[in-house]
């Protein structure tokens, strides 16, 4: 801290220079009774072995730690980005779920419902509610679609009198069945596995859009 | 001395580093602006005591985020600390900001400064990470949607986009993971992180010295051939030999502290720490809304549609903060003063007109879809028309009379641009791809709409 100092002029003080090999061994009293290079080196290896084993000591305890912490990012199993699954946790459910009888619903309307299914987020399990549009294409055919924009995730919302699903955020918008009819989202709403049995229909896990 | 002082500096000697300290020269120009630094420091103290006294009652976990988050605004001075907390984060952005601008246009970022800038441009960066962060723990609608909205922009990146977003939610999904992760990150790795690099930051100034203010005239002018060093070293001692002691400005960062403490207290008094209803994934007619701060970078995802978008965005925001890191490496010419480096500063004053305009729109029009009001000698027709109009959202991209979206084309003067079957084979069958097909409207529906849109003049 003293005023002196500042600012720094290395170039004023020779002593202070990076590796003065001479000028060291000689500020070093016991460079007399020795040879200054022996001594030196000596020096340079106490130091670089320190960095070094300390280097190994933060490494043993950093990689298992950074691995942990890391661990999500490079764990997924799924190989393609589904974004919609990144919204919903309901993706990691594996079994069936009815979306109630299909006469319930009106052709190319869909009906926002939202379902109790068994869900795994982190330590948690439980039931918890899922909302989903269910489309009856005909009869015998639906398509339950995950309510999310391809954007970024926002929410949309089925707006009856354009028959369009409107997203809010960035003015996204998609036809009944969930293709995108305007504005910035990429491609289709994620879409359930799904099918229609005994009148019934059943949904299970978001279908890979890539597929 | 005082006898407790003697007992101290007899032990530690710290009586002369103190006097070394406070009495060193500083260049005599030192002035107001200088003490943004010192009020973005003090408030970071103002984070850290109150985000301390957060974390007493704060839980971070889905179930109970939320409800100790109102137990804390239940319980005596919980409400008025989670809302210094947010004001002075939002102002801390704000400082970090000026700050950075006051450097910038004094010149302050150049040699032999270059790492202190650097370092200030990483800080900045953990701030903007703290206010991202420090968004989601409240787990209400926005605190979700608006991180579920971050996290997919920060995903989106080509390559790496997948593995950050899931090393951020701790998974795919935005749960009970990403919340403790959240957590873990905005209470220890942040603050770790600010910590150093703020020593750092301090110990460079103390270091090197405050910079000067630049000026018109310089104090001594470079000898022909000198090196920048040289010249560098003669000028500083010579403001320095010009200079008063550090001790003598210490009253204006005080007086400055204060005042944005007190801003801090009077804001957090009148805006509150809002909560909204507890985060819902499955809400369909909620409209995500990011804070102030980052209204700018949401605004921008308006113009960049199609398929290059997430490369876009991706080069925008990573090349944006590599050039602002790299400032000091790229406006690097010996001179200091805003008027003699008018590219260098109209290149900055762009960059902070490009945040402000951007902020504002992002204010103004914002994701939200406005209801249009009805205006006085409006027909039946017209009212029908302005309800399905409301109806459809079309608001959301439209502005009609000042109120509405920006990305869609203004429709306040539709009548007189447009004819009435234009207007209408336009909103069955649009000729661009950004608006949607309204094909789905009724007959009745679409005359009502028309007739309205057509009475806009």
């Amino acid at each position: 801290m003293d005023p002196q100092a500042r600012p720094p002029q290395p170039e004023r003080d020779p002593a202070a220079a990076p590796e003065p090999v001479s000028g060291e061994a000689q500020t070093d009293p016991r460079s007399e009774a020795r040879s200054p290079e022996p001594e030196l080196s000596r020096r340079k290896f106490v130091i670089r072995s320190m960095t070094v084993l300390g280097a190994l000591a933060a490494a043993v305890v950093a990689v298992p730690a950074a691995a942990f912490m890391s661990a999500p990012g490079w764990l997924s199993t799924a190989p393609k980005r589904l974004l919609s699954h990144t919204v919903s946790p309901a993706l990691r459910a594996q079994e069936w779920t009815s979306a109630g009888p299909i006469d319930r619903l009106r052709l190319g309307q869909p009906k926002h419902m939202i379902i109790e299914r068994p869900i795994v987020d982190g330590w948690v399990e439980r039931d918890a509610p899922v909302g989903v549009y269910v489309l009856r294409e005909s009869d015998t055919k639906a398509v339950v679609l995950d309510p999310h924009c391809t954007h970024l995730g926002c929410p949309v919302e089925f707006s009856t009198g354009s028959g369009s699903f409107l997203c809010p955020c960035h003015g996204g918008a998609f036809d009944p069945e969930g293709y995108p009819s305007g504005g910035p989202p990429p491609r289709r709403m994620d879409v359930y596995e799904t099918r229609v049995e005994d009148g019934e229909v059943y949904f299970r896990d978001l279908l890979d859009p890539e597929a | 001395m005082s006898r407790i002082g003697r007992w101290l500096d007899e032990r530690l000697g710290i009586y002369g580093l103190s006097r070394a300290f406070l009495d060193r020269k500083v260049p005599g120009n030192i002035n107001w602006f200088h003490t943004l630094g010192s009020a973005t420091l003090i408030l970071i103290g103002v984070q850290f005591l109150t985000g301390i006294a957060l974390s007493m009652s704060y839980v971070p976990s889905p179930d109970h985020a939320y409800e100790s988050v109102l137990y804390i605004d239940q319980t005596p001075f919980g409400a008025i600390t989670r809302a210094i907390h947010r004001a002075s984060a939002g102002l801390l952005v704000l400082l970090v900001g000026l700050h950075a601008l006051r450097v910038f246009v004094w010149g302050a970022h150049k040699y032999p400064r270059e790492l202190s800038w650097v370092v200030g441009a990483l800080l900045m960066f953990i701030v903007m990470g703290f206010a991202f962060t420090g968004y989601l723990l409240p787990w209400d609608q926005k605190a979700y949607w608006a991180t579920v909205v971050g996290t997919n922009i920060a995903g989106s990146a080509p390559f790496i986009g997948g593995s950050v977003l899931e090393f951020l939610r701790g998974g795919e999904a935005l749960g009970a993971v990403g919340l403790t992760r959240f957590y873990g990150i905005h209470v220890w790795v942040l603050p770790a992180a600010l910590l150093l690099l703020v020593g750092a930051h301090l110990f460079m100034v103390i270091r090197q010295g405050i910079a000067s203010s630049p000026r018109r005239e310089r104090l001594i002018e470079p000898e022909p051939g000198e090196s920048r060093r040289d010249e560098y070293q003669r000028e500083y001692a010579a403001e320095k030999a010009a200079g008063k002691p550090f001790w003598s400005s210490l009253l204006k960062d005080a007086v400055v502290g204060l005042a944005v403490v007190i801003a801090v207290v009077v804001i957090a008094s009148i805006l509150g720490a809002p909560l909204e209803e507890p985060a819902d994934p499955n809400a369909t007619a909620y409209v995500p809304r990011p804070e102030w701060y980052f209204l700018d970078m949401y605004q921008l995802l308006w113009y960049i549609t199609g398929p290059l978008e997430p490369l876009l965005i991706f080069l925008i925001f990573t090349g944006g903060a590599a050039l602002f890191v790299l400032v000091p490496f790229i406006d690097r010419g010996r001179a200091r003063h805003p008027a003699k480096r008018p590219a260098a500063v109209a290149g900055g004053l762009a960059v902070v007109a490009g945040v402000v305009i951007f902020t504002y729109m992002g204010a103004i029009s914002g994701p939200s879809v406005p209801v249009i009001p009805a205006t006085e000698g409006m027909t039946v027709t017209d009212l029908s028309g302005l309800a399905v109009f409301n109806d459809q959202g079309c608001a959301a991209c439209h502005t009609v009379h000042g109120l509405g979206g920006t990305s869609g084309p203004d429709l306040s003067r539709a009548g007189a641009r447009w004819s009435a079957s234009h207007i209408r084979e336009y909103i069955v069958m649009p000729e661009d791809d950004e608006m949607p097909r309204f094909d789905k409207l009724t007959e009745q529906q679409l005359d009502d709409l028309v007739t309205y849109l057509k009475g806009l003049e």
